[in-house]
């Protein structure tokens, strides 16, 4: 075969390889990106299964105890339904300020989460605290 | 001065920058249409003004945040009396519409840079690049000026402002933005010089060879960018990590992926004429993402822990880039004729190939990133099922990648073009696979046994070696000619071929940075303690003794901080402090690890809590080889400034003759 099939045919190699790379990462490591709502819609089907949930943070339910250390609140979701997340881990300094949580985990049988992982949502650069009035720009 | 104007003045100066940059645009294109020299003249006047006036509404923007003009609602939001002038100054760009005014007016002062400067090459093509870039300045200033404004007025005046966030009151944050944009922006100019090309129905490689400075300097920024976000997220997030994979943290790593695959095979194009098309499309590819990045940060159309929702902005950014797309799709293929290869591939082994593979193996690895950041979106729209992919996925596929890359950093600059022949590889690998195959022995039997790292560390070595031999035969052979001392032949040994020897220094960088990822992600251990004070903890063979805690003013901040005292193997080696800080105006604190760095590891202690009678938990962290990574980026910046360094009329002339006894040879 000429040279230019040959240099086809190994372009075409790294990306079948780059191709399956991506499909076996991807078994191992997806997850359902889920609301509360349709978390507890699903509620069996997805008990046990990585899972990363997206909600609000209900005011006054977090508690932490530092001997553990165990992170415990509630996570909502807009029509208020909600479910208790139980995170192993260190409390992210800006728990007061956020207003929504994404967690990583899976739901356990009785109902609640257990997350692996935790992220708040980041008090804007670009947003948060903002002056009523003049709403021009948003 | 009445700060009350200032706001209107601001106002008014966006209002003009806009028509301004219209004029520009409109000018150019009937001049261009027309043939007509003074209307092109006019063009350039505009380009020029518009850095002006831009320049003049930052300095406005500057003059509020250091005055503490709180009339401005932008300056109210993100500043204080009480913040330091750094942060103060920064605060231009902690928000959505200061960071787009910063936006245009980089681009404004690139393009003004790039219509007066004069070029060794593509000189023909400048008005057709200016016409872009004050295009592309135009949609910016149409953000601005309708969507996101930067001198909205508050009435009535606050007497204090909300403060900076406490996150980004931090020098690495302070710089991140700005290095970031400036490489954005940046890319903005060899992608002109490509639809210049085509507009211009240029045949040749002169864009390419115009644009290799511009795109250096871009990538350098970028690449200073990153790693100042990857800072931050190691000192001040305090998780332990550098890195997230977080949809706005790729938005980053994409361009910067694809401009250093762009870069690559530029080189191509230029010594044999090849691979004109690909080089079309990716420097497309590497601004679109720019534009990309810039509007995931801004859209929340893919929720991150960064990202920030104002879905109108994100619609026009969308309709941006869909129509730049569409516009360069339209010049590639009705110019088509213009981008047909002047030679093929001769041998499957060659520098040319070997170029491709380095270029396959980048631009597959940004589509692996690219796809699995927009999954949640792309899955929901086909399966209904939102589904994310977390580090794994990208970890899994960027360390092979990411290996095979490094062993072409050694093989690829050694191979010869055209072709390259089994007694010239062997000449050429035989002792650095020997050093390699050493250390690796070496390695396995003190105790490194993960198989992926240790063939990681043994191509690292491998990729050392090659460059450290390049570096010994040029300075042997300097050596061996003249009277010069060790240092003066290896500085005018460089100094003749900056691209060469800069290129070099640039891939031991990037091999430093590679030693570092691998160390501290095959090898990281922790552990969490609770202590009293007069406890120790212990990791790795250090042990940490707590003693209390402090509580202390740091600026703006009330700072807690925890004083360890750190022994390693029994021998007191210093102290080490962990500390949170609390802002007056956030609830919450702010973390600054303590780290305490070595050539060899990096002892990390997160202070998570306390309680009141300072029993303290804390989290310790060992990241071996961490501090290569970042000695690794200060050689890369070092390196690319070498490279694209201007050279001495001496030296051009030997790089001159060299590349084309080069091109010639073999």
């Amino acid at each position: 075969m000429n040279k230019k099939t040959k240099v086809t045919l190994g372009v075409l190699l790294i990306a079948a390889a780059i191709v399956f790379l991506m499909i076996t990462a991807f078994g191992s490591s997806s997850m359902y990106y889920l609301t509360v709502d349709e978390a507890l819609a699903k509620g069996g089907e997805i008990t046990g299964r990585p899972v990363r949930l997206n909600g609000g943070i209900q005011r006054g339910s977090v508690t932490f105890d530092i001997q553990q250390p165990l992170l415990v609140f509630n996570l909502t979701s807009e029509t208020g339904s909600l479910i208790k997340v139980a995170y192993r881990g260190v409390k992210p300094d800006n728990m007061a300020q956020a207003t929504q949580a994404i967690v990583e985990g899976k739901l356990r049988q009785d109902g609640t989460f257990e997350a692996t992982k935790l992220m708040l949502s980041c008090p804007s650069k670009y947003e948060g605290k903002t002056y009523e009035g003049d709403q021009g720009s948003r | 001065m009445n700060l009350a104007n200032l706001n209107g003045l601001g106002t008014v100066l966006l209002v003009v920058g806009f028509f301004v940059a219209f004029w520009a645009v409109a000018a150019y294109v009937v001049g261009l249409r027309t043939r007509n020299g003074s209307l092109m003249a006019s063009g350039r006047g505009a380009v020029l003004a518009l850095a002006f006036v831009l320049t003049m509404t930052v300095l406005i923007l500057w003059g509020q945040f250091i005055g503490s003009d709180f009339s401005n609602r932008y300056v109210a939001e993100h500043s204080s009396t009480d913040l330091s002038l750094g942060y103060k100054i920064s605060g231009l760009w902690a928000g959505n519409e200061g960071s787009l005014l910063l936006w245009a007016w980089l681009l404004a002062l690139y393009a003004a840079v790039v219509t007066f400067i004069r070029h060794e090459e593509g000189q023909e093509l400048l008005p057709f690049v200016s016409t872009i870039l004050s295009a592309i300045n135009l949609f910016f200033l149409f953000i601005i000026n309708f969507l996101s404004r930067p001198f909205v007025a508050l009435s009535p005046v606050p007497p204090e402002g909300m403060g900076l966030n406490p996150l980004l009151q931090d020098p690495g944050m302070v710089i991140h933005p700005p290095m970031l944009y400036l490489g954005y922006v940046g890319f903005a100019v060899p992608f002109a010089f490509a639809m210049a090309s085509l507009l211009a129905n240029q045949r040749g490689g002169a864009w390419i060879k115009a644009t290799r400075r511009w795109t250096l300097v871009a990538w350098l920024f970028l690449s200073i960018g990153i790693i100042f976000g990857a800072e931050w997220a190691y000192v001040v997030l305090g998780w332990g990590g550098y890195w997230g994979w977080d949809p706005v943290e790729n938005a980053s790593f994409l361009p910067w992926l694809t401009g250093t695959a762009f870069f690559h095979s530029m080189m191509i194009q230029e010594r044999r004429g090849m691979l004109k098309g690909w080089n079309m499309a990716l420097i497309i590819i590497t601004f679109m993402l720019t534009i990309f990045g810039t509007y995931l940060t801004r859209s929340g159309v893919v929720a991150s822990v960064h990202a920030f929702g104002d879905n109108v902005l994100g619609m026009w950014f969308l309709i941006f880039m869909l129509t730049s797309l569409a516009a360069a799709l339209y010049l590639i293929i009705s110019r088509r004729h213009l981008l047909r290869e002047e030679h093929q591939f001769e041998a499957v082994v060659s520098k040319e190939s070997s170029f491709l593979l380095n270029n396959l193996i980048l631009v597959g690895l940004a589509f692996a990133v690219f796809f699995g950041t927009l999954y949640p979106l792309t899955s929901g729209w086909l399966t209904g099922n939102k589904v994310a992919v977390g580090p794994e996925y990208y970890n899994a596929i960027a360390a092979p990648m990411g290996t095979l890359l490094i062993l072409l950093i050694g093989i690829c600059p050694l191979i010869p073009w055209r072709r390259a022949s089994v007694r010239n590889l062997m000449e050429n690998f035989l002792y650095p696979f020997a050093v390699a195959a050493v250390i690796t022995v070496v390695l396995f039997f003190a105790g490194i046994r993960k198989l992926p790292a240790l063939a990681a560390f043994g191509i690292i070595a491998f990729v050392l070696a090659t460059i450290a031999m390049e570096f010994f035969r040029g300075v042997r052979v300097r050596l061996k000619s003249g009277g010069e001392s060790l240092p003066t032949a290896v500085w005018s040994m460089m100094s003749r071929n900056r691209r060469r020897w800069g290129g070099y220094t640039v891939h031991i960088a990037v091999t430093l940075i590679v030693l570092g990822i691998v160390g501290s992600s095959s090898y990281q251990v922790s552990k969490t303690y609770t202590v009293g004070i007069g406890q120790t903890m212990s990791l790795g063979g250090y042990t940490l003794t707590y003693k209390g805690l402090q509580q202390t003013r740091q600026g703006q901040a009330e700072v807690v901080l925890a004083d360890l005292d750190v022994s390693h193997g029994g021998k007191a080696v210093g102290k080490l402090r962990s500390q949170k800080e609390f802002y007056p105006n956030s609830e919450e604190p702010t973390t600054r690890v303590g780290i305490r760095g070595s050539y060899k590891e990096d002892l990390y202690v997160i202070l998570n809590g306390w309680e009141q009678d300072q029993t303290a938990n804390f989290k310790l962290v060992i990241n071996p080889l961490m501090a290569w990574m970042w000695i690794g980026w200060y050689i890369l910046a070092v390196g690319t400034v070498f490279a694209a360094w201007p050279a001495g009329r001496a030296a051009a002339a030997v790089q001159h003759q060299g590349s084309a006894a080069m091109a010639q040879s073999d």
